[in-house]
């Protein structure tokens, strides 16, 4: 099983970002299990969503901790995530030189604010990053092809949908290790 | 039929889209509230085709749904917490005018403080109002059991009550078998008989001296009773379309076990994975899961109790003063002393398998032996 935490602030798209990671797994073939963590919504406010993945039925029914991967929206919100040893965290970043590297932790950048701006996704103070990082995870989690996280995009957001494809196509190109 | 990725709330809304209600009528509150919204945009788009009657509170909600109940019509409601308890008064006499309402409850801690999260206080502590109460503990048994509340309510002339554990259940999406055409001969069948008539008028609720108080209630206690049979009946008639059976008691596990897990609601999820740790361990364990709590099913549990030499009631819920609930109906109904009931999970506080696992060697190598709170700071 894979547990997959997505961080972000009211307003980034955290909990859309987890119910479309759920169904590209989903359609994918494999058993999704997608658990919002509701507290105070409000603009601005930390965020969080989580994913489990499995082969075979999933039952846990806690909240999740320490997730084997996360996806950061916002990382002003990084000193207050867990993540478990040998993790994996995908940042929205334009850089990276000030982040604390650790041997046990895999990093991986995109600037996905740039991405999500060009693409006319949300405002310049609150770009709707939620798509962009998606495609990002797409390249380095390896779990489900391109093709799949169209599909969704298009099923979920109909018209909508080109824009949020061509953000995910520029993160997947984009992102990298540091 | 398909798969999708629902949450309880979702499957709820679905079901009720499916099953040919007449009328709706609710008032929000979190974490039901997902439920009427959807329902709301099914009506709106004309998917479905129903009345929604939007009303000013859960007491009001109530009883405009008997209105439309003793009119004849299916009626749906939904409600959680705060809201099911300031619908108290009327979910008596829903029950006493023997009206067939169906009702989503989402399970929520009741303030103060206050709280959104799951418990299940809030619907037990409405154990006496006289409606049938099922739990379901995933997004599928939901859908599901909605079906079956439909056709139960309408078969033994009873209110349904059908909870769900607040965004652990309403909330947390997996994948749900929908149905298509496939459940229409099962859920088109109507079994409402209008209370009220224009042509044959009469009262509802009328002042009844003692001589006539008796035998109306003697009645209603055997009407609500005779569910445990008729959910039977018509769960084989489910089986047959859907392939997948639901009965009042689920079992998983091994047979005459050191020790069997009790639990209602998304703990019982949880607890699977538990029996199977204690299994893999050379403890024999079995998962005992109430999915319909009133009437209440001693002869089942009876039978899923033979052979076991201890058994630990885990309850998302707490009868200030006394302890879990469900631990004490079972310790009441079969008058046995091998039971520990585990208060736990309070206002959505996370009760995890290993949690569960070290309760239950701990019952077996003696160190709990009375009932205890379990809290771990999570």
């Amino acid at each position: 099983m894979k547990e997959i935490g997505l961080h972000g602030r009211g307003g980034q798209g955290v909990v859309m970002a987890g119910e479309l990671l759920a169904n590209i797994y989903f359609k994918e073939g494999y058993e999704v299990q997608f658990m919002p963590s509701y507290g105070a919504e409000r603009r601005g406010s930390p965020s969080n969503a989580y994913v489990r993945i499995d082969n075979k039925r999933i039952l846990y029914r806690y909240s999740i901790k320490a997730p084997d991967e996360i996806i950061v929206l916002n990382v002003t919100l990084l000193p207050n995530l867990l993540l478990k040893e040998g993790g994996v965290a995908l940042l929205n970043s334009s850089d990276s030189s000030n982040l604390k590297k650790s041997d046990k932790i895999k990093f991986f950048v995109v600037d996905a604010n740039r991405i999500a701006l060009e693409c006319k996704l949300g405002t310049p103070a609150i770009p709707l990053v939620n798509t962009a990082l998606l495609g990002a995870y797409c390249k380095i989690s390896g779990d489900f092809s391109l093709d799949t996280l169209k599909k969704i995009y298009e099923e979920k957001m109909g018209k909508k949908a080109y824009l949020n494809i061509e953000a995910a196509e520029k993160a997947y190109e984009s992102v990298r290790e540091v | 039929m398909k798969r999708l990725v629902l949450g309880g709330n979702d499957a709820v809304a679905y079901a009720v889209k499916q099953s040919h209600v007449d009328v709706v009528s609710a008032y929000p509150i979190t974490p039901q509230t997902s439920i009427i919204e959807k329902i709301a945009s099914f009506i709106a788009s004309g998917d479905m085709k129903a009345r929604f009657i939007k009303v000013e509170s859960e007491h009001s909600a109530m009883a405009a749904a008997m209105g439309a109940s003793a009119a004849g019509g299916r009626v749906f409601t939904a409600t959680s917490s705060q809201g099911l308890l300031y619908m108290h008064e009327v979910l008596h006499w829903a029950a006493g005018a023997s009206l067939p309402i169906v009702m989503a409850n989402a399970n929520r801690a009741v303030a103060p403080p206050w709280s959104i999260w799951a418990e299940q206080t809030d619907s037990l502590s409405q154990r006496d109002t006289g409606w049938i109460q099922f739990y379901a503990s995933n997004s599928q048994e939901a859908y599901d059991i909605l079906f079956l509340s439909f056709r139960l309510a309408e078969r033994v002339k009873n209110p349904v009550m059908v909870c769900m554990d607040g965004f652990l259940v309403t909330h947390t999406k997996e994948p749900v078998v929908i149905f298509g055409d496939e459940i229409e001969e099962f859920i088109s069948v109507k079994e409402t008989t209008p209370l009220l008539e224009v042509d044959r008028p009469k009262a509802i609720g009328a002042l009844a001296f003692p001589q006539d108080y008796m035998p109306v209630k003697i009645e209603q206690h055997k009407r609500i009773s005779s569910a445990l049979a008729e959910f039977k009946t018509l769960s084989d008639q489910f089986e047959k379309i859907s392939s997948r059976r639901y009965d009042p008691v689920y079992v998983y596990g091994e047979e005459n076990a050191d020790i069997v897990i009790v639990a209602m609601g998304s703990n019982a999820e949880t607890a699977h994975l538990a029996v199977d740790l204690l299994n893999r361990d050379g403890i024999k364990s079995k998962l005992v899961k109430i999915v319909m709590f009133r009437p209440f099913p001693k002869d089942e549990l009876i039978k899923a109790f033979e052979g076991a030499e201890k058994i630990a009631v885990f309850d998302r819920n707490i009868s200030m003063g006394k302890g879990g609930i469900t631990k004490d109906e079972i310790v009441g109904a079969l008058g046995i002393n091998n039971v520990v009931g585990i208060v736990c999970g309070l206002g959505g506080a996370d009760v995890t398998e290993n949690d569960m696992v070290k309760v239950a060697k701990d019952i077996l190598e003696g160190k709990i032996q009375e009932d205890m709170i379990l809290w771990g700071g999570r």
